[in-house]
């Protein structure tokens, strides 16, 4: 029989030593270093941005805030095996910032009131590139209506747990809650898209 | 408080639970999930499925256009072209020590210390003195010629030491 496993052991090993002496290179000034870890966590990253934006352009600004904001502040990270979770929270904290400032726009009508919800597609963010990029449009469309169900936190938690691969004590340090309540997100989002789409399975497969 | 069949199968909320964190789930459940092939299966599948999607998405999702790349340093700015608002208050505060202090020192300027003005009037008295002397120096007749300073009598001892033309014409004595 095999054996259950705590979701704790699929997940990627704590930083790897290579990356946290990348990470002390760094912090005393290596700026080669430093660029060794962004061509590591960058596409990560990138991707993490995107998923939420769903804008190319802007996950490519963001990407680079998130960068240049993690260079300044890199002595101040006291522990460097923690560093992964430092920059998705420094990522989570920036995308924040950048909704709230979409959602201020809105509020003074230098932006439509849609655009809180407006999705650049791929069309507009590149050329059109036919059929792979109408798929992609029409799986993003799926996941957003998989997402709609959730509260803010509950689609946070979930999309850092399955779509950014993170452990529970990564979210949790990414967040800032304890686990207990990173769990209670969790469990409610799952059951809130099974209970709005019957048989996750399927949807999963539908998606997929 | 019913006892749970150990044989029973988990439900959809139990599988979820443990997909969620497998120890938070009870023993005896935790148990059955260990030994029941078809709950293993369950749990199996459904984590297959998110690896799918995060497979999936990772897909669908472009990859950065450009790599991240710390900007060159450049010279050295002075600090107060990086922080305008810094230097514009710091210039406003001193413009407005300035203001403030300006009049006091005037004042200060204007005060005389007792001391002074003490030697301030001896020095007058000397001086008028030297001036009387100086007023004084020539003999009394010149004096009398000389001292005033008034135009008409000015004009009366001109017109006294060098008579205008037209007197003569005017006095018919003379003739």
């Amino acid at each position: 029989m095999k054996k259950v496993q705590s979701p704790e052991a699929q997940q990627p090993a704590p930083a790897q030593s290579w990356i946290v002496q990348l990470v002390e290179e760094a912090q005393a000034g290596d700026q080669l270093a430093f660029h060794r870890l962004v061509d590591h966590f960058q596409p990560e990253i990138y991707r993490m941005l995107y998923y939420r934006t769903r804008s190319q352009l802007d996950a490519e600004d963001l990407t680079q805030d998130v960068f240049l904001k993690t260079y300044k502040h890199l002595a101040r990270l006291q522990s460097p095996v923690v560093f992964r979770s430092w920059l998705y929270r420094i990522a989570v904290n920036r995308m924040n910032d950048y909704f709230r400032k979409k959602r201020f726009r809105a509020l003074f009508g230098n932006a439509s009131v849609d655009d809180e919800t407006f999705q650049e597609t791929e069309e507009m963010a590149v050329p059109p590139q036919a059929a792979n990029n109408l798929e992609r449009q029409e799986f993003w469309l799926q996941v957003e209506k998989m997402l709609d169900a959730l509260s803010r936190m509950e689609r946070e938690v979930f999309l850092l747990r399955f779509f950014d691969q993170l452990s529970l004590k990564e979210i949790t340090a990414v967040l800032g809650k304890n686990e207990s309540t990173v769990k209670t997100h969790l469990y409610r989002a799952l059951k809130k898209i099974k209970n709005a789409f019957g048989d996750m399975q399927d949807l999963l497969e539908g998606l997929c | 408080m019913l006892k749970d069949n150990p044989q029973e199968h988990l439900s959809d909320d139990e599988l979820l639970q443990a997909f969620v964190d497998v120890s938070d789930l009870r023993a005896e459940r935790k148990s059955h999930l260990g030994q029941c092939a078809d709950c293993q299966r369950h749990m199996d599948h459904l984590e297959q499925r998110f690896i799918n999607l995060e497979k999936k998405a990772r897909q669908m999702a472009p990859a950065p256009a450009q790599p991240f790349r710390l900007p060159q340093k450049t010279e050295q700015q002075a600090w107060w072209f990086s922080k305008p608002m810094w230097a514009a208050g710091l210039v406003a505060t001193m413009v407005l020590a300035l203001v403030l202090w300006w009049p006091r020192q005037l004042e200060r300027s204007a005060h005389i210390p007792d001391v002074a003005r003490q030697h301030r009037v001896a020095d007058d008295s000397l001086f008028d003195q030297v001036d009387a002397l100086v007023d004084n120096a020539l003999p009394p007749i010149v004096q009398q010629l000389t001292a005033s300073s008034d135009l008409d009598e000015s004009q009366s001892v001109i017109d006294w030491v060098v008579p205008p033309i037209d007197e003569f014409d005017d006095d018919n004595s003379w003739t």
